[in-house]
């Protein structure tokens, strides 16, 4: 099934032909259609490697080796710049004959491959490239519809892969796992993480705050101009998307609109442009690039195909505001669509050691590779964030958000009480392994709020801090829930830092929070 | 020649089959496939006992049993595909495949009963499955135009079609060892029981004697079920009504010409399906295909 590449050919004549295909020159060889590209001053692209059939998602290990997912060709390559120049100069198929292995991952040693319904490893990969070991399979249980079938992976920051199953149609309403983002463990097992999800073929975590962003592709059929594809941000496990009620942040669907209601899901962070097919995104952790890239979120669409005037096929940059909400989308790299005829399709982006952005396009078969001249000359630089970190044997409920120093900031899930004094969050578990964060409820007075874990009718936990200082010198806190999952309820003090905790197990009822000694220290 | 009265039963039962079809599609957003498949069945079942009620007493012979059996097993694998393929796919691209029904049935026919389709019925067989491919092939469900494959939706549908084809002469063997009204009160109680003991036994779709999970199945969703079991019912009746004043060709026309007309007619203006000079064109093929193949 696997073997070297060029198939029949003994390895050092495979690699002789590579490099003439690739070029040695350097770390940017180039190409006439090249020269169509369009980027900022100061950037210039080449081929990281040609003649690599289908090339989808890219994966990367800590050694450099690129793997390259596809779709119909059914292969899996693997890419290698031995000396360092920027340009793959030896190359290999890992797989072939699989179910659109578009999704790889690399982790401790392993290359996993999503085919359609099943996740596949392939152990010690970077050891036996010339002769790929059999996979083991990690779940062949996964649906084995082929609409919206193929499948983005990624490790995520937990040591849990995310796995995406699409909607197996262009509008429908179909039951867990579809339209959703699992997260898998090791032996196979998932919860779903993220709903209304029609299809995501990209998704990265914030560096700093670790939440997942993902993109997703609208639906079809609902004009030149809409529905936009979506940017998205996962905030507390569990969170619903919208589809197939809502496309973007306010298109009602005409089939299922009346249903659900816009304002009952977690609005996309950026609206992209209509049909894009917005597929893979980074967040650029390189440094090679300047500064006003760095941290922005690089997106590859790989373009329209029932629009009348065609749109994407191009880069994509979303902008990211001081606070880290989406604050612009612009163009980065355009060229690919000439008229109305496109000679390449941007797939996936992923930013390599040296900082430089791979690109893979599907109908070129190439993998791109962007550089800003302060660091073309394929000096590696310094290192990213790895790609993989260590797992966590039991990740649990994901911890809070880092909270900020200084009075409390109403959101969402977070609930200010006696004005910006008191702090209220909650995070919730059910017994395997399930987790959120709660939601406010809107009603709440100075002194008493509702927190929500799934449905925004269906109240969970009621909060109460009172000033009791004149009866025992002490803040008060109550609480009940209604409720027999796990969670935890932090109160903090923003004027002293003291933090009290009220816990509950899943499968308990929780008894009421009578707490009349929870703020010793806070009267005046 | 059709009298008056049989023009207006087989418009109306076509009329009743094409709002049933939208309303299953409505409800499969909100319901399990497994739970309508239960409620729509035993939702006709009073109405059937009550026909049955009215009916001189039914001496049900031996031979019932199998084609009995057998067709309630053809009916509940339609209905179940019939709600997958109208989930999947659009009513403008599915429902025009059903007049693949009478293309089985003649094909069937050539091995269980020997009989040849002679040059008329192969004529119109060809231009009903040469419409029902050109309905399907070049649709693009997806960015690539894949020119030889059918969407998820159009391999149900047609799988339905030779389904209901298959019990259409099992029904023919059951009503004559009993009666029509007997017939119709065992499948719709065949089908719903069987999938109400599928499900509680585990074997598929246990939870899914329920809502979608994401969709509260309130007041109008329980509205919509009580209409589709009534217009499912009132279509069934009607039909059995035609064909004691029109011949079966000329209500299988007029049922898959209109039916597939409205088909896109009700795709565009409820759920937003494109429709496009080619959908129009086959679905006039298929329908004249039907024509020439029962005429």
């Amino acid at each position: 099934m696997a073997s070297g590449f060029p198939v029949g050919l003994r390895p050092r004549l495979a690699l002789a032909l590579s490099l003439l295909a690739i070029g040695s020159g350097g770390a940017v060889a180039q190409d006439s259609r090249l020269s169509e590209i369009e980027l900022p001053d100061g950037f210039s692209i080449g081929f990281f490697a040609e003649n690599v059939t289908g090339a989808r998602s890219l994966a990367q290990s800590p050694a450099g080796t690129v793997f390259v997912g596809t779709r119909q060709a059914g292969l899996v390559h693997a890419l290698v710049d031995e000396d360092g120049d920027g340009a793959a100069d030896a190359r290999y198929r890992i797989a072939s004959g699989l179910n659109s292995p578009n999704g790889v991952a690399f982790r401790n040693g392993s290359l996993y491959v999503a085919e359609i319904s099943r996740i596949l490893r392939y152990d010690d990969i970077e050891n036996r490239l010339e002769s790929p070991p059999q996979p083991v399979v990690v779940t062949d249980r996964l649906p084995t519809d082929t609409h919206h079938g193929w499948k983005f992976i990624r490790f995520g920051p937990d040591g849990r892969l995310y796995v995406p199953v699409g909607a197996p149609c262009n509008i429908c309403n179909e039951a867990d796992p579809y339209n959703a983002i699992l997260r898998m463990a090791a032996d196979g097992s998932y919860q779903i993480v993220a709903r209304g999800v029609r299809n995501t073929v990209g998704f990265d975590w914030h560096p700093v705050t670790r939440r997942l962003w993902f993109t997703d592709n609208g639906r079809d059929w609902l004009g030149d101009n809409s529905p936009p594809d979506e940017l998205n941000v996962l905030t507390s496990n569990g969170q619903h998307f919208g589809y197939p009620f809502c496309h973007g942040r306010e298109v009602s669907d005409p089939e299922f609109g009346s249903l659900r209601s816009c304002s009952e899901f977690r609005p996309p962070v950026q609206e992209l442009g209509p049909h894009v097919a917005a597929l893979g995104m980074r967040f650029y952790a390189g440094e090679m690039f300047p500064e006003r890239y760095r941290g922005q979120i690089f997106i590859a669409e790989h373009g329209s195909w029932n629009r009348t005037d065609p749109i994407g096929y191009r880069v994509m940059v979303v902008r990211l505001g001081d606070g880290g909400q989406a604050a612009g989308y612009e163009e980065f790299a355009t060229g690919w669509l000439q008229g109305a005829t496109a000679w390449g399709r941007p797939v996936d982006v992923m930013v390599r050691k040296d900082g430089s952005l791979l690109v893979s396009d599907d109908r070129r078969g190439a993998v791109y590779r962007i550089v800003h001249e302060s660091g073309s000359s394929g000096d590696p630089g310094p290192e990213p964030p790895p790609p993989d970190p260590e797992p966590d044997p039991d990740p649990g409920p994901e911890p809070p958000p880092p909270q900020p120093d200084g009075p409390c900031v109403a959101s969402v899930e977070t609930l200010c009480l006696h004005g910006d004094r008191y702090e209220v969050r909650v995070e919730w578990w059910t017994g395997d392994g399930e987790t959120g964060s709660a939601q406010v409820v809107p009603e709440a007075t100075d002194d008493s709020g509702l927190f929500r874990f799934f449905e925004a009718d269906n109240w969970e936990i009621l909060v109460k801090v009172l000033d009791g200082c004149e009866a025992n010198g002490h803040y008060w806190v109550y609480g009940a829930s209604t409720t027999t999952l796990g969670y935890v309820i932090r109160v903090r003090d923003t004027a002293t830092g003291d933090v009290r905790e009220y816990r509950n197990e899943p499968g308990q009822s929780a008894a009421a929070i009578t707490d009349a000694r929870a703020f010793p220290s806070s009267c005046p | 020649m059709v009298s008056l009265l049989g023009i207006v039963l087989v418009v109306g039962a076509t009329l009743c089959f094409s709002l049933f079809d939208l309303l299953r599609k409505k409800l499969t957003g909100r319901l399990s496939d497994a739970f309508l498949v239960m409620v729509l069945a035993l939702g006709a079942v009073p109405l059937y006992g009550i026909w049955v009620a009215l009916q001189p007493p039914v001496a049900v012979s031996a031979a019932y049993v199998w084609p009995g059996l057998a067709s309630v097993a053809c009916n509940l694998g339609a209905n179940y595909g019939f709600l997958r393929s109208v989930r999947l796919s659009g009513l403008s691209a599915v429902i025009p495949l059903l007049s693949l029904t009478p293309v089985f049935t003649s094909l069937l026919a050539i091995p269980l009963l020997g009989e040849l389709p002679g040059a008329r019925e192969w004529l119109g067989i060809a231009m009903v499955v040469f419409g029902a491919l050109a309905l399907q092939l070049g649709e693009r469900t997806g960015e690539r135009r894949r020119p030889w494959r059918l969407s998820a939706g159009a391999w149900w549908m047609i799988l339905v079609a030779f389904l209901w084809a298959s019990a259409l002469p099992l029904d023919k063997l059951a009503t004559e060892a009993s009666n029509a009204a007997f017939h119709g009160l065992v499948l719709h109680l065949g089908v719903g029981l069987s999938v109400l003991t599928l499900a509680l036994r585990g074997l598929r779709e246990a939870p899914g004697l329920r809502g979608r999970g994401d969709v509260r199945a309130g007041a109008g969703t329980w509205a919509l079920l009580l209409t589709a079991v009534v217009l499912g019912a009132a279509a069934q009746g009607l039909q059995l009504l035609a064909l004691q004043h029109a011949w079966v060709g000329f209500v299988e026309t007029v049922k898959r010409g209109i039916g597939s007309s409205l088909a896109l007619v009700l795709g565009r203006v409820f759920f937003a399906e494109p429709l496009t000079l080619r959908k129009v064109l086959t679905v006039a093929v298929i329908a004249a295909g039907v024509a020439v193949m029962l005429w």
